[in-house]
């Protein structure tokens, strides 16, 4: 089953992404050893004050759909946000998840800025969380059990929960199952 | 300047028409675009999970959702659940925190087997029989209220007409029956009132074991296996126990292996899927509550088992292959500490 990996959904993350891209073409075409530092850099960006580490987890993501690769999730506590930072190789790749209102942002480091994610789905029975279509695909039990102990009543019985965001970041659609299959 | 007014109100009313159409046209257009292919309901197949879908019929039959549940004084929206069903994911499981994650085949939204969506269909269709079942029984009562209505209209006629016949004698007997009747009434409304609270109490029962499923740990949900946090553990992958006590229990008991992992796996995932608490330990009539199943270290486990209508909390050892510290004394008994290891420690 294929969950939102819609023309509109993509070009859409895509075109959010690329709001940054004039500011980050010279960056890019000095060398990949700037990126490597910036990721790098984003890696290690020291924990502001308050912040808590909730756990590390050594698992696997996949990103656009790509092969599953070996992955350190590192999950911080940052005020009224949880920060989820994967880094996989090279790659580094922080997602920003708040409450009250539901809302989740990609890190974009060269604007540096959070900007919305269109989508995000929840398989419990792989353990999977994905983020903006397929792009960026993780196992994390623990984020699924702390949602499953949470969520009780409206997670019951339900495998596959997807939700998508509108352009001000809200969540403009939630779907369960079945009815995933329909949403486009 | 020739009348502008009288184009107005046109103009004006053809907007709130196009409104008034878009209206009418947005169900249709929502309804396909959410439409959505429900597979038809299929026969449960039952595994070894114990029957417990019933509940689901149950806690509609007995008036919004059994009495355990807190009702709210206000309407219902409809709406309270209506928001996100994902979050933060921020606080702490009751299983803790995981730091390894060994699932098979990476990340992935796609199911992982039809039998997951087979569970599904089961618990509803379960639901949906446990309901039937309710209505009919209502039907079934109903009809024999009117059969004993009509029966006793007709016995009234037949007495009148005989007591008319026989004043003598008649006066006694109707007495005599009168009281018959009576005390045949009051033992029929016992009856009733004794099938009506054992009625209530199975729904009490009911409610708590879903109370109780509804409170199970995180990691008691699809894909269970990979979703217990502690990730490390002794177990099994034997082709018969290497617990030192096992040949020659084995050989006084009869039995030459236990359950299979597959076996106890399967039931716990049939579990799962229809929302049950409990799974029936193969060959014995332990129900094992799968979500109590807690490591206490790398080989010892905590957990609670339901005996008949006991519940008792116990521990142990996979390693040693005890209860309680002791050898298990019955077959039934080292299938319960097999089952209870293999939830816990068990490979997938």
């Amino acid at each position: 089953m294929t969950l939102f990996p819609t023309p509109v959904g993509d070009c859409l993350f895509i075109q959010l992404r690329n709001t940054s891209a004039p500011r980050f073409g010279l960056l890019a075409s000095c060398s990949s050893l700037i990126s490597a530092l910036v990721l790098a850099g984003a890696w290690s960006l020291p924990a502001s004050a308050g912040a808590e580490t909730l756990y590390k987890l050594k698992t696997t993501c996949s990103i656009k759909g790509g092969q599953p690769q070996d992955c350190i999730v590192e999950a911080i506590n940052e005020g009224d946000a949880t920060i989820y930072t994967h880094k996989i190789g090279k790659q580094v790749q922080k997602i920003r998840i708040t409450d009250a209102p539901v809302s989740m942002s990609l890190w974009d480091p060269t604007s540096k800025t959070w900007v919305v994610l269109n989508s995000a789905g929840a398989r419990f029975s792989t353990n999977t969380i994905c983020f903006n279509g397929r792009d960026l695909c993780v196992v994390n039990p623990n984020y699924l059990n702390s949602v499953r102990e949470e969520k009780t009543e409206a997670l019951a019985g339900r495998d596959l929960v997807g939700v998508k965001f509108s352009r001000d970041g809200r969540v403009s659609l939630t779907c369960y199952d079945e009815a995933c299959e329909g949403v486009k | 300047m020739r009348h502008p007014r009288t184009a107005r109100p046109r103009r004006g009313f053809g907007l709130l028409l196009a409104g008034l159409l878009a209206l009418l046209a947005l169900p249709t257009g929502a309804a396909q675009a959410f439409s959505a292919s429900v597979p038809a309901p299929q026969d449960s197949q039952e595994l070894l999970a114990r029957k417990g879908g019933g509940g689901g019929g149950s806690r509609g039959g007995r008036g919004g959702g059994g009495g355990s549940r807190p009702s709210a004084s206000r309407g219902a929206s409809g709406f309270k659940s209506s928001g996100s069903s994902l979050n933060r994911g921020s606080n702490k499981p009751s299983g803790g925190w995981s730091s390894r994650s060994n699932q098979k085949g990476g990340p992935s939204l796609d199911a992982r087997r039809s039998s997951d969506n087979r569970g599904n269909n089961r618990g509803f269709a379960r639901s949906d029989r446990a309901s039937n079942r309710n209505g009919n029984r209502d039907d079934r009562n109903g009809n024999r209220d009117d059969r004993t209505s009509s029966r006793n209209d007709r016995r009234d006629d037949r007495s009148g007409n005989r007591d008319d016949r026989r004043d003598d004698r008649g006066q006694n007997r109707d007495d005599r029956r009168d009281d018959r009747n009576d005390n045949r009434n009051e033992r029929r409304d016992d009856r009733w009132d004794r099938r009506d609270d054992r009625w209530n109490d199975r729904g009490d029962r009911w409610d708590r074991r879903w109370d109780r499923w509804d409170n199970y740990p995180g990691w008691a949900r699809p894909g269970w296996g990979y979703a217990r946090p502690w990730n490390y553990g002794w177990y099994g992958g034997w082709a018969s126990p290497s617990w030192g006590w096992w040949g020659a229990s084995a050989a006084a008991w009869g039995v030459t292996t236990l359950a299979t992992a597959a076996i106890i796996n399967a039931a716990v995932d049939d579990a799962v899927n229809s929302h049950t608490t409990t799974i029936v330990v193969p060959n014995t009539d332990y129900r094992l509550l799968y979500g109590s199943v807690e490591p206490l270290n790398e080989q010892s486990v905590s957990f609670s088992v339901e005996s008949g209508d006991r519940e008792v909390a116990m521990n142990a050892d996979c390693r040693q292959g005890t209860l309680d510290g002791r050898n298990p004394s019955t077959a039934q008994e080292a299938e319960l500490l097999n089952a209870a290891c293999q939830v816990a420690f068990g490979d997938v």
